[in-house]
């Protein structure tokens, strides 16, 4: 207990306490990207009500004419849900302390990741464009929208990756390796919301 | 890069920049009154004045106050991701001024909800509407980002044993303000994606041959935008009751009671209003229950400030203490009025949904008031409480009381003769017709708002940012919460040693001074 002086009375001031207690916010990262990517979904959440109201004010959706298939969809999909258990791997090993599976499973949801990139790529070449009709702005704006987050969350996994092959993530200091999972459980959301509205509501899939 | 880890230097600047365009907003209405541009002219800066306000001068500003000070309030050494905290420092920058110069590179008369028309087509060719969307896209990434950042900084670093049921009210309303725009601003990112596709890839989302929905774009505007200006009233709100307490000297009459209000506000900021959108007898009806729902939690808080205004006890050091006429003081009670003024407005907007009040100058005066008017506010009593802690330095009391007079004044002047008005059927939105008194009355309350702000603005920039103003000590008001037991300015790291916290008021839990105690009774 410290005391201070002021005229002639002696105040008792608030104890004061060790630097030790200051907070650290170990969690702070997963919870960051958590919060970023609830955001996200919100962005997300926008494209979606404003499909759902023009496919409202349109009869023909999607128009005749459009023929988008479902080989290319149905792949990504079960390229998506394998990668998240290789994502929840990584997830896994890291609790255990485990740096060579921590590695391997962010490796393999990296090459899924890969892989769906190229086949959205692939998704991309139909016969119509983004000023066709209102289907085609969506298709392209949603399909576009996954490939960005396909762009920016890979490497953020490869470097996540090599860390922790290189030993940089001691035991105990995992929120890195959670983060990038939780990273990546959203990135994969995203694309079952894309192809739930874009392949399984609409009329010719 | 280094400074600029640290939370305070970003929030100062947040508030900084904010002010700056508060400048350009209120030299932009004193154009306006002018007379002496045209119509076009006229609308023009009409869309750009609304635009800075909100998104250029209201949001980043409680963003900046948020940012310096909620950390401080909750014991933490910096926020969670400095870097990113920057970062948005400069989308906010660098969208503003392209927000500023859109009208200078072509034309565009919008409105601020961008809905009149909205700028797609033939009409709106050129870089302008580009810049405008653009900026508007960055500044809501930007705020976003530090919404994230601070519910992460108040989630994560928090002194261990303060709970989330203990933190300051001011944090608090960070804490609901931050996750409100966190929802909503990216409602807004998506539109503007959206918007811009359209405008450059011939989209068809807002209009086009095949099916786009003009409807569309008010829709996802109001959407983020109600929420987002429930927010700023939050965080006015919040800091309304960090303050009227310090000046009371007693604890705020009940803060269970505040947090609720607050925490209720913040859930119902999604459905309270709208009913420029809604269609259909069902969606009224929903809007007025939202309506209510949000007016409640409003006059709770102002109810439990009028119960704190009671006299209080002694400070504990003996210092003398600083009385309801300081400048924070009076900005805080002025906001209550004008508060109360745009709630007694919003309660008759509520019941009448569907009904005139919403097309006439009366639904301007209460969203004005409320919206705008008491965020406002809200900033001069924030600005003048806060400022010593973290410039250092006291803002102008004389200059201070001025500019307050003028803009709570010029605020009521300019919205209660368009309540009467509003009465008398004039439309909202067109130049006021009416008795030349009221007109005149509202007017001149315009010019004197805009006047009050630029004093504002000129005593921030010079009493504290400049530093020309009268030093202060580390608790120059006899402050309740934990930012006032460190120094003023703080140290980078905050605070050297934390003290006991066993209350959000940690410095009003010292034991009273007996013969003090003796002497004020």
């Amino acid at each position: 207990m410290t005391t201070a002086i002021t005229d002639d009375v002696e105040v008792a001031e608030v104890a004061p306490r060790p630097p030790s207690r200051v907070p650290v916010g170990e969690r702070a990262l997963s919870l960051g990207t958590m919060l970023v990517m609830a955001a996200d979904l919100v962005v997300l959440g926008a494209i979606v009500a404003a499909y759902l109201a023009v496919k409202q004010g349109v009869a023909d959706w999607p128009p005749d004419r459009v023929v988008v298939g479902t080989y290319i969809p149905t792949v990504v999909t079960v390229t998506a849900a394998l990668s998240s258990f290789s994502a929840q791997w990584a997830l896994y090993a890291a609790r255990r302390n485990d740096p060579r599976n921590v590695a391997t499973g962010l490796a393999l949801t990296t090459f899924f990741g890969l892989a769906m990139f190229l086949a959205e790529l692939q998704a991309l070449d139909v016969d119509f464009g983004v000023s066709s009709h209102p289907y085609g702005t969506f298709y392209f704006l949603l399909l576009g929208y996954h490939l960005a987050h396909l762009v920016a969350v890979l490497p953020i996994l490869g470097l996540v990756a090599g860390r922790a092959l290189a030993g940089h993530f001691p035991p105990g200091r995992v929120d890195a390796i959670r983060a990038s999972g939780i990273l990546w459980h959203a990135t994969t959301v995203i694309w079952y919301v894309v192809v739930t509205v874009l392949f399984l509501l609409s009329r010719h899939a | 890069m280094t400074a600029l880890s640290d939370h305070k230097t970003i929030g100062k600047l947040f508030l900084t920049a904010s002010v700056v365009f508060l400048v350009v907003g209120a030299g932009l209405a004193l154009l306006m009154e002018s007379k002496a541009v045209g119509p076009a002219s006229y609308s023009q800066l009409f869309t750009v004045h609304g635009l800075t306000m909100v998104f250029l001068f209201l949001l980043p500003a409680w963003l900046g106050l948020a940012s310096a000070v909620a950390p401080l309030q909750v014991g933490a050494r910096r926020v969670a991701f400095p870097r990113a905290h920057a970062f948005c420092l400069w989308l906010y920058v660098a969208g503003g001024a392209m927000v500023v110069a859109g009208p200078f590179a072509s034309d565009i008369a919008s409105g601020w909800t961008l809905s009149s028309p909205v700028p797609v087509g033939r009409g709106f060719r050129g870089d302008g509407p580009d810049l405008i969307v653009l900026g508007l896209a960055l500044v809501a990434v930007a705020g976003t980002g530090t919404a994230v950042n601070l519910l992460a900084t108040l989630l994560q670093f928090r002194a261990p044993e303060l709970a989330l049921r203990r933190v300051p009210l001011f944090s608090w309303a960070t804490l609901v303000s931050s996750a409100v725009l966190m929802l909503a601003l990216p409602v807004l990112v998506g539109a503007f994606v959206m918007l811009f596709v359209e405008r450059h890839f011939g989209g068809q989302v807002f209009s086009g041959d095949e099916g786009g929905n003009p409807l569309l774009w008010p829709r996802l505007f109001w959407f983020a935008a109600y929420p987002v200006l429930w927010a700023l009233v939050v965080a006015a709100l919040g800091a309304m009751c960090e303050i009227v307490p310090v000046f009371a000297r007693r604890p705020l009459a009940s803060y269970a009671r505040a947090t609720a209000a607050l925490g209720a506000l913040g859930v119902v900021a999604f459905v309270g209003w709208g009913s420029e959108v809604a269609d259909g007898a069902g969606a009224r009806l929903l809007f007025v229950f939202g309506a209510l729902a949000a007016l409640a939690p409003v006059a709770s808080i102002l109810l439990n400030l009028l119960l704190t205004l009671r006299p209080g006890r002694a400070p504990a050091d003996g210092t003398p203490a600083p009385s309801l006429g300081s400048v924070p003081a009076l900005a805080a009670l002025g906001a209550v009025t004008v508060l109360a003024a745009g709630l007694l407005g919003g309660l008759v907007l509520a019941l009448d949904a569907g009904g005139t009040s919403h097309t006439t100058t009366w639904s301007v005066a209460a969203q004005h008031l409320l919206y705008f008017g008491a965020p406002t506010v809200g900033v001069l009593a924030a600005a003048h409480f806060w400022a010593p802690k973290l410039w250092g330095r006291h803002l102008h009391d004389g200059v201070g009381k001025l500019s307050l007079a003028a803009v709570v004044g010029g605020l009521h002047l300019s919205f209660l003769p368009l309540y009467v008005l509003g009465v008398d059927g004039a439309p909202a939105h067109e130049p006021a017709e009416g008795p030349a008194a009221l007109t005149a009355a509202a007017d001149l309350g315009s010019l004197v708002l805009a006047l009050g702000v630029l004093l504002f603005a000129a005593n921030l920039l010079t009493s504290a940012v400049a530093g020309w103003g009268r030093r202060a000590d580390a608790d120059p008001w006899g402050g309740h919460t934990l930012e006032w037991a460190t120094t003023s300015p703080p140290p980078p790291h905050n605070f050297d040693t934390l003290p006991a916290l066993t209350s959000p008021t940690p410095l009003l839990d010292r034991p009273p001074v007996p013969e003090l105690e003796a002497a004020s009774t």
